[in-house]
């Protein structure tokens, strides 16, 4: 994940959560990755790696 | 408000809008409200239980941790690997049991002498802050505790000797959730993914499987960054203290190493013990302790 997206993941889920959501935010915002990339038809492939 | 009656005004009939018609929206419409009301209630059900969700998502994390290291361990040892995963849960016990039995009565006595030598540099302290007080009554307004709850409250620290206890046995019971949690899945992961799947639609089981074992890798490799990040916070913890000569360098770097995983506030909270563990021998060794 690109390391804007990783301090937002942090900064929003650490808002909401608190202590648990900000050590939890980046495997969280990360696995949620492999869903979304089903569901808009772009799965199977991790792309993001290709870079 | 002169459109307020027209609004409420219901919309002109027209030919098509018989009675059948009519009951039939409205069937759909009453299924529709049950259907978001049962979104809604679903979904404050889930913001109630959210620590609970998050603490299921940890175990997760360390299950596929302990997975990972049972299975490589099966294929060396060529042994079945239920019985690798029990090695490797009761050697990280042990593991643990054996650092902290060895090193709790040097933290404790340090953490004392520290006490000792705070009361001693504290009265020096406010010594000198009453004479500067005298000239300037900058500091007078300044709270450091309140300061410091405001900046940590939005990060759901709580302060207060009572909430530190109650958070002490919170993080205990929640450290046993996680624990058991990632044994369990780690014992079984493919039941669990099976029951999972048996909530989507029978057409769409195949894929839902194969995009948790996608998630699982996913999770796998990212655990894998995380851990070359904390083991190097570790060891390079370990060799600055042993190069300053603090008491108890492996415990107090273990701990900054476990630490590394929480980001912005890791590193933080690993330095305390160190700070404390320091500042037990001298305020010099505790301030380049502070500095690593």
């Amino acid at each position: 994940m690109p390391p804007a997206v990783v301090i937002l993941s942090q900064l929003v889920l650490g808002a909401i959560f608190g202590l648990l959501g900000l050590a939890l935010a980046t495997p969280l915002v990360a696995a949620a990755t492999v869903p979304l990339r089903f569901l808009f038809g772009i799965g199977g492939k991790d792309r993001a790696s290709a870079n | 408000m002169p459109a307020e009656p027209a609004l409420r005004q219901p919309p002109k009939s027209s030919a098509k809008d018989s009675p059948a018609i009519r009951s039939h929206d409205m069937a759909t419409t009453a299924k529709m409200t049950a259907g978001v009301l049962g979104v809604l209630a679903l979904a404050i059900g889930l913001w109630y239980a959210r620590t609970a969700i998050l603490l299921a998502f940890a175990g997760i994390l360390l299950a596929i941790v302990l997975y990972g290291a049972s299975r490589a361990l099966a294929e060396f040892t060529k042994l079945p690997r239920l019985l690798m995963l029990a090695a490797v849960v009761l050697l990280v016990a042990l593991f643990f049991a054996v650092v902290f039995v060895a090193a709790g009565p040097t933290l404790t006595q340090q953490v004392a002498g520290l006490a000792r030598g705070i009361a001693a540099g504290a009265t020096t302290l406010t010594k000198e802050l009453a004479a500067f007080a005298d000239q300037a009554n900058l500091l007078q307004n300044v709270d450091p505790v309140q300061m410091l709850s405001g900046f940590l409250s939005p990060w759901g620290i709580a302060t207060g000797a009572t909430s530190v206890a109650l958070s002490i046995v919170g993080l205990f019971s929640a450290g046993l959730i996680v624990l058991f949690f990632g044994i369990y899945f780690a014992a079984d992961p493919h039941t669990y993914a099976k029951l999972v799947a048996r909530l989507a639609p029978e057409k769409q089981r195949a894929a839902t499987v194969e995009m948790m074992y996608e998630t699982g890798d996913l999770l796998r490799r990212w655990l894998i960054g995380q851990g070359i990040s904390m083991a190097l916070i570790g060891s390079f913890t370990y060799i600055g203290l042993l190069i300053l000569g603090v008491p108890i360098a492996f415990v107090l770097a273990l701990f900054a190493g476990l630490a590394g995983f929480l980001p912005y506030l890791g590193p933080i909270i690993g330095a305390i013990p160190m700070v404390l563990v320091a500042g037990g021998e001298s305020f010099h060794l505790a301030l380049m302790g502070s500095m690593r």
